[in-house]
């Protein structure tokens, strides 16, 4: 007879475990800021236990592609409210005070690249963390969207057609 | 995480992110602020369920006619009204049946898909937790799922044939009684009683975002005596009918076993790889991508159109699988025997996929090659699926842009 798993509360704390650093991590590269970071990373680890018993019979490396998909979701929903835009952006002008230099092209400082990862859509800005600071493969960033890996690579390649251009203008090229 | 792959042109965009440090450790206290709410998260779930517990012993007390434990039970009820989740007395007791559903070590049911135009199909299922599961088709066709080891076992009486499949890791279990497991009280809606079998049974309509179920609850035992569900964006022609359902029954474990029953031939991939079935397999992909050659040939991307396809038909996994039927089995079989064929044929290299974006029909444009054993002459697939033979220097290079 099949026995239903009993210790979901222990499978729980065995993912948090592996992967609040790395979702964490996310959550702050899409959020800049850590408080907030932290918040996101909290309600995709309370939706995790909330969904758990649906997800249990994934690997986990798919329930890693379903964090990071639903971190997306509450970064998203996080950027779209305007008193978080505002602290995110009070946050980002005090770091460049901070820093006090100008970077150069090939060597950004992290609040540049932000601010010109910015200036791109949440569906840009997604696939370009994911591909490039978290380091997922294409096929694995359409797992963790819930989209075609066609669809994963065509806007991937428009992301850095754009990223490129919004860089490219903060450095006063054509 | 894998860090092979490499997107055209995009070493800047690489370097770019390479040369920023952001500091993304969690502050202090970060991970023990967190590990108290999800405990708090994961208690408040347990009280909750507990309490539903509390209130459906009340009612049956109430039902058992005990003048003490009805008053009790009557006070008990009210608190939990008052200070309960506000939910309706209607959405309490879906509330009640969908815990029951939730707490079901096992179901057997029959399973009725009526398609129109086609003559209804039957079938008999087993399940246990939310991982086996084993449909027994009137032909005898027998299927057997296993998602915790992503392994799908399909059994041919007739051809006496075996056939173990993998399905992919990122599928999720799903079928009408997962919805159910899913849903929450306010997910469902009182829409009258029924006598079914001789009994008065309430009937919930259930909203979900795969399409609608509708529920005829024992009011006995709060569980389903039968589930019709009708899948979103087909019109509502198409209905899949659970009934004659036996809860929590002793399953044996060996049902649900991925072995291959004596007498039967395990027909493997490679076994029937041709050609034929790489050409058959692009055929499906195209058909598939909207009559466009999918960016890659590979096993990713075929279980992706695979279980795509249950997406389109709004049912997952094994109901979608169930009814797509012998089309898409078919497909999948063809997908595996193509890809086979092409593990043969790159045995020692020389395999080319080039059909990314490639519109089907079209015979100017080279999809896929192949060296041929101990020549110097290539097999080259067209988009209108021609197969030539090309001397390696004719080998259309500039088509090589969309190589994978």
């Amino acid at each position: 007879m099949q026995e239903m798993p009993s210790d979901h509360e222990g499978q729980i704390a065995e993912l948090y475990g592996s992967f609040y650093d790395r979702i964490f991590g996310y959550c702050a590269k899409r959020l800049f800021r850590k408080d907030l970071a932290e918040d996101a990373a909290a309600e995709v680890f309370l939706l995790l236990a909330e969904r758990y018993p649906l997800l249990r019979h994934r690997d986990s490396t798919s329930i890693l592609y379903w964090l990071y998909g639903t971190a997306s979701n509450v970064a998203a929903r996080y950027l779209r409210d305007a008193a978080r835009r505002r602290e995110i952006a009070s946050a980002l002008a005090k770091s460049h005070v901070a820093s006090g230099k100008a970077p150069e092209y090939d060597r950004l400082d992290w609040p540049v690249l932000y601010e010109a990862m910015n200036r791109l859509s949440d569906k840009d800005q997604e696939v370009l963390t994911l591909r490039y600071f978290e380091g997922l493969e294409t096929h694995e960033i359409a797992s963790a969207l819930g989209i075609r890996h066609v669809t994963a690579r065509v806007r991937l390649s428009r992301a850095i057609r754009k990223l490129r251009r919004k860089v490219g203008k903060a450095f006063g090229e054509e | 995480m894998a860090k092979n792959e490499r997107h055209p042109d995009d070493a800047d965009i690489r370097l770019l992110f390479e040369s920023v440090r952001p500091d993304v450790t969690p502050p202090a206290g970060s991970r023990e602020r967190l590990e108290r709410k999800l405990r708090e998260a994961i208690r408040a779930r347990e009280l909750a369920s507990a309490g539903r517990h509390e209130h459906r012993l009340a009612r049956r007390w109430v039902l058992q006619g005990g003048m003490a434990a009805a008053a009790m039970a009557m006070v008990a009820f009210a608190c939990w009204w008052l200070v309960g989740d506000g939910a309706s007395p209607a959405s309490a007791a879906f509330g009640e049946m969908i815990e029951q559903v939730r707490q079901a070590r096992s179901a057997a049911y029959t399973l009725i898909l009526h398609i129109p135009g086609r003559p209804d199909e039957r079938a008999e299922v087993l399940m246990a937790g939310q991982g086996n599961a084993r449909i027994t088709w009137s032909d005898g066709k027998t299927e057997i799922y296993s998602y915790g080891n992503c392994k799908w076992l399909c059994l041919s009486p007739a051809t006496r044939r075996a056939w173990l499949h993998d399905s992919p890791a990122t599928v999720v279990f799903d079928e009408p009684l997962d919805a159910l497991r899913r849903a929450t009280e306010a997910d469902g809606e009182l829409v009258g009683k029924e006598t079914l079998d001789g009994h008065e049974v309430a009937v919930y309509r259930v909203r979900q975002v795969r399409g609608a179920l509708r529920v005829w609850c024992d009011p006995r035992d709060n569980l389903p005596l039968r589930v019709e569900a009708r899948p979103a964006g087909d019109d509502g022609l198409k209905t899949m009918v659970l009934e004659d359902f036996r809860w929590n029954m002793v399953i044996p474990e060996s049902v649900f076993r991925l072995d291959v029953p004596p007498g039967y031939a395990l027909v493997r991939p490679e076994d029937e790889a041709s050609e034929e079935a790489l050409v058959e397999a692009l055929r499906g992909c195209a058909e598939r991508s909207d009559g466009f050659f999918p960016a890659s040939f590979g096993r990713d991307m075929v279980a992706n159109l695979v279980f795509e396809d249950n997406e389109h038909t709004q049912i997952d996994s094994v109901s979608a699988l169930s009814e797509l039927g012998e089309e898409t089995k078919r497909f999948y079989r063809t997908c595996l025997s193509g890809l086979a064929f092409v593990e043969q044929v790159n045995a020692n290299g020389g395999w080319r996929y080039v059909g990314s974006g490639a519109r089907l029909g079209d015979g100017g444009r080279p999809i896929c090659w192949w060296r041929l054993p101990e020549r110097e002459m290539f097999r080259v697939v067209y988009g209108d699926l021609m197969v030539c033979d090309v001397p390696a220097g004719q080998l259309p290079q500039a088509e090589l842009k969309g190589e994978q």
